[in-house]
């Protein structure tokens, strides 16, 4: 199985590496977006806080696409030229966590980087921010590893299953800044970080994050032990 | 070498027999090398394992040796045990139908003695 | 691992069943190394699911596959031996065939540890193939070569192509025999290849396996099972004392004719039986074996 496993490490890595790419341009894109349609004093006092939201934001577009693609696309042809179900999800779960670290060091990167450009507070993009970060991100990825294979061995019922997440998500979402009247997305992420970080309630949402990744991969591994191509 | 195959008999002895032609008609050369299995194979798109087939039935007949690490050679004194070998074939192979088919057309023994003879 | 010339890839008991729809019953099947075989059998006969059950792509609902002794399913060491270039699909679903061609060429040879790339280079530029082309975006004929590339140059032991001439014109398939028999003479790879157009492969094919119905109807010399067979026909009652007691098949009567395909056992000749009666004896090809085996029963045609 260890030639299987680096092979897949081989390609599966590149494709991770690609997406952690296109993320990072996705995210650089969307920061120009704002700088040319906000006033450059609010640009200047949130770069770092943004260039990170605005990254978590791409990761997930675009882990999105990835790992749903993972199973419709790419696993089936890779099990068509003779890998093993085995190494082949196990490299699935390594390029999860490879992706998420990649968006972390980013992350870090983005935040100090440009951080030292600006003299504003930076969101402290330390500790259990990227604990979080980290985590949601994994879970994430695992959700639409789920969709993936449902769309996979089910069909287009596993597709209509994933836009009514991305609805679920999006409502969510616009909700919660609807329902807080003035701010952005920002300082909402700020407060509920702030607040949640204080009295142990995001390790604990954390945690949650990592259990409901792990019951889904497994959910996924029982139906990819023996899914057809 | 007549590479047209046709359904009428079995690939391989079609392969013997086209050899055979070709020895006959000086075409190969007694003690001349013969195409190899995969050379015939490309040249007629057959298996190489039908091509063995025939070369080995030829092999058996002794109009072929092998050479080690050479090749397939035609054997002296082949071109003569063709012809002698087709001879007593000639019989079974043309004379019986020809009668046969006399027979039924009703064609008496000597309209037949009188028709080889305008061919000869 | 045995030595290299024991190398073969078996299945027993094979038997496959989607919902309550048995596919394949009990199939037992052993692949010798270094030949080239052909697979034929009715569309829906089982083909393509037998063919992706050795290669261990999907499970069987039971029986099992081994290759050189060991199981295939989950072996990556027996799977390297390996290579089922599968037919692509002109359908598209859920964007499974957006890749682009040279993305599927990258991924074969990521994944086939004998992948000649110079090989297939050569190929895809005989072939005129667009590498920059989606999958999904190819017509049928491009499509059976890119499955064509990835079999010859994936190197494997034992190589599976599934229809692999679909779609393309004479002079292309003759070019695939071609290049079929050229690799097999320089590396005495396995081949196994699938197909409908028979006639016109079975020169190459040196046994024949047939499926018929979900099972394995035989596997033999394609030669001799063709010279087993003969196309009798004449005046009905001496054909049928002619072939008394034989295996027959398609029967057609024609007013007071009757023509019957008939098998002898090996050592027995045809002619020894019809010799008696003013018959026609034909012999046969293999695409005509094939319908006499796997066809549907003739209608007999009176005639006013």
């Amino acid at each position: 199985m260890n030639q299987g496993m680096i092979r897949n490490l081989k390609y599966q890595g590149r494709i991770m590496g690609e997406m952690l790419l296109y993320t990072l341009l996705t995210a650089a894109a969307m920061l120009v977006w704002q700088a040319l349609t906000t006033p450059l004093s609010y640009l200047a006092a949130n770069l770092a806080v943004n260039s990170v939201l605005f990254l978590v934001f791409a990761a997930f577009i675009w882990s999105a696409g990835c790992f749903l693609a993972m199973h419709t696309s790419y696993m089936p042809y890779m099990l068509a030229m003779g890998t093993t179900r085995k190494a082949s999800f196990a490299v699935c779960q390594l390029s999860k966590l490879g992706y998420a670290l990649g968006i972390i060091v980013m992350g870090l990167i983005a935040n100090g980087f440009i951080g030292a450009l600006s003299s504003e507070e930076k969101l402290p993009f330390t500790g259990s921010i990227i604990l979080l970060v980290f985590c949601a991100t994994i879970f994430f990825c695992s959700m639409m590893e789920v969709v993936g294979i449902m769309a996979k061995r089910f069909g287009k019922w596993g597709m209509i299953a994933y836009v009514i997440i991305c609805m679920i998500m999006g409502g969510v979402v616009g909700g919660t800044v609807a329902m807080s009247g003035t701010g952005t997305l920002a300082d909402i992420a700020q407060h509920l970080i702030h607040w949640s970080s204080g009295n142990g309630l995001l390790f604990a949402a954390c945690g949650l994050l990592l259990l409901l990744s792990a019951l889904s991969t497994l959910l996924c591994w029982r139906i990819y032990r023996k899914i057809e191509v | 070498m007549n590479l047209n195959l046709t359904e009428e008999k079995s690939i391989y002895l079609q392969i013997s027999e086209t050899i055979e032609d070709d020895i006959l008609r000086d075409i190969l050369l007694e003690e001349e090398r013969v195409p190899s299995t995969n050379e015939l194979a490309k040249l007629y798109g057959i298996n190489p394992a039908t091509a063995a087939k025939g070369v080995n039935l030829l092999v058996d007949k002794g109009i072929l040796y092998k050479k080690r690490g050479i090749g397939m050679f035609v054997q002296t004194g082949a071109k003569m045990q063709i012809v002698a070998q087709r001879k007593s074939e000639f019989y079974e192979a043309f004379v019986t139908r020809l009668v046969a088919e006399a027979k039924s057309l009703a064609i008496s023994e000597q309209e037949l003695i009188d028709m080889i003879h305008k061919a000869l | 691992m045995n030595n290299v010339t024991t190398q073969t890839l078996s299945c027993t008991g094979i038997t496959k069943t989607y919902g309550k729809t048995e596919v394949l019953h009990g199939v037992d099947l052993t692949l010798e190394k270094g030949k080239i075989y052909g697979l034929i059998g009715r569309n829906g006969a089982g083909k393509t699911t037998l063919l992706s059950i050795l290669t261990a792509q999907n499970p069987a609902t039971s029986g099992s596959v081994v290759f050189d002794g060991a199981k295939v399913w989950e072996n990556q060491e027996a799977l390297d031996h390996i290579c089922f270039s599968r037919e692509l699909n002109p359908m598209t679903s859920l964007g499974q065939n957006s890749f682009k061609v040279k993305e599927y060429l990258r991924m074969a040879a990521t994944y086939y540890p004998n992948w000649d790339n110079a090989y297939a280079e050569r190929m895809v530029k005989e072939f005129g193939l667009d590498k920059k082309k989606r999958i999904a975006k190819l017509s049928k004929g491009m499509m059976s070569m890119v499955t064509i590339v990835v079999a010859l140059a994936s190197g494997a032991d034992f190589t599976i192509l599934d229809e692999p001439v679909a779609g393309l014109d004479v002079v292309m398939r003759e070019r695939f025999y071609d290049l079929l028999l050229e690799n097999y003479t320089e590396t005495g790879r396995t081949f196994i290849v699938s197909t409908h157009i028979i006639e016109e492969a079975a020169n190459v094919f040196e046994e024949v396996i047939i499926i018929k119905d979900g099972r394995l109807l035989m596997k033999e010399n394609t030669e001799e099972l063709v010279a087993s067979f003969a196309h009798v026909s004449g005046k009905a009652e001496d054909v049928d004392a002619a072939t008394a007691g034989l295996e027959c098949y398609r029967a057609e009567k024609i007013g007071r004719s009757k023509a019957i395909c008939v098998r002898t056992k090996p050592g027995d000749s045809i002619r020894k039986h019809t010799e008696k009666y003013d018959l026609d004896v034909e012999p046969m090809n293999l695409q005509k074996v094939f319908v006499a085996l796997c066809g549907e029963e003739k209608q007999e045609a009176q005639f006013a």
